[in-house]
């Protein structure tokens, strides 16, 4: 008796270990917290560009990248929010993404010549956002084309500045206009 | 026409008691993994706080709301939700003091609202929680029905 003890205790350390491993592998990946995937109401700017670059204000004046504005999950997807937390509580049936609204804005030598609106899918397993025809690698933040090649590097940008330049740049923008 | 009336009604009787249930097993749910993260325990929630003051816009009233009220407290914070959200369940799930336990879950959802944890998901707990305190539904199906007979100077089970 005493054995079977010893064996559940065992396997009950090895499965939290386990455990403790997956959740240490999720939080490093690109936009997941240490308490859960990308929340609903959070928002998100990244850079995607050629090389790894010391991204700033100056970078984005002038060079050539990809901006990539991650906005909060429509009104339904938060509605189904509800059933995603329910069912993550069984075994086997955690959800494994999902999708929300993005703002691109493409940028050659620091002109912004386009600017779209999207959707992009998150997902958690594999672990990527795809975005049009591009994928971002969440683990090695390597920025995938759709022939499945390497055109670069993305990475995250704080929030509210990020979201100020990108105001104040589309005002000059309509200034200029 | 008075029949068909009495089925609408039943039916929609009904249909609030499954809600209710559902409610309460979703708040069970919720509750368990709290205890399970440790959120009576460990520093875990002012984390949490930590990490949502993050995601705020500077300036908005949950920044203030998390700043002055949730941070310093988050222990105490933990444990009334972790307990709070098990006593609502249970409550909801058995029909015991159920309006008392709408009223718990309320006051829980409302104060995760206000301290930036709003989305449109809390629209329809909202609803559920003013329904379940306005129809006696403890009554209809619970516990409630059977000690407000036992003990009917009792408002809590009413």
């Amino acid at each position: 008796m005493t054995k079977k003890y010893f064996v559940l205790i065992f396997f009950i350390f090895v499965l939290d270990a386990q455990a403790q491993e997956v959740k240490i592998q999720n939080s490093e990946l690109l936009l997941y917290s240490q308490f859960g995937e990308f929340c609903t109401m959070c928002e998100a700017t990244l850079v995607c560009s050629e090389g790894k670059n010391e991204i700033d204000e100056e970078y984005l004046e002038r060079e050539s990248y990809l901006l990539i504005h991650l906005e909060t999950r429509t009104f339904w997807s938060q509605i189904s929010t509800i059933w995603e937390f329910f069912i993550r509580n069984f075994e086997g049936y955690q959800i494994k993404g999902h999708t929300r609204p993005v703002k691109l804005y493409s940028s050659v030598n620091g002109e912004w010549f386009n600017i779209e609106i999207t959707t992009a899918e998150i997902s958690l397993d594999p672990n990527l956002i795809k975005i049009k025809q591009f994928l971002i690698d969440r683990e090695t933040q390597d920025w995938i084309n759709h022939e499945q090649l390497n055109i670069g590097f993305c990475k995250r940008l704080p929030l509210w500045e990020t979201l100020t330049y990108i105001d104040q740049r589309l005002q000059k923008n309509e200034g200029n206009e | 026409m008075k029949a068909m009336n009495k089925l609408i009604h039943g039916t929609l009787k009904f249909v609030l008691i499954i809600l209710r249930i559902l409610f309460g097993l979703f708040w069970l749910l919720a509750g368990i993994n709290k205890v399970n993260d440790k959120w009576m325990t460990s520093p875990i929630l002012e984390n949490i706080f930590l990490q949502r003051l993050t995601e705020l816009p500077p300036d908005s009233f949950a920044v203030f709301y998390l700043t002055n009220f949730a941070i310093p407290f988050y222990q105490p914070i933990g444990w009334f939700i972790t307990i709070g959200e098990i006593y609502s369940a249970i409550g909801l799930l058995i029909g015991l003091t159920t309006r008392s336990s709408a009223l718990v879950s309320l006051f829980i959802l409302f104060n995760f609202a206000i301290g930036g944890y709003y989305d449109a998901s809390l629209l329809p707990f909202f609803i559920l929680v003013l329904l379940f305190i306005k129809y006696p539904t403890g009554q209809w199906f619970g516990l409630d029905a059977l000690l407000s007979k036992q003990f009917p100077n009792n408002r809590i089970f009413w």
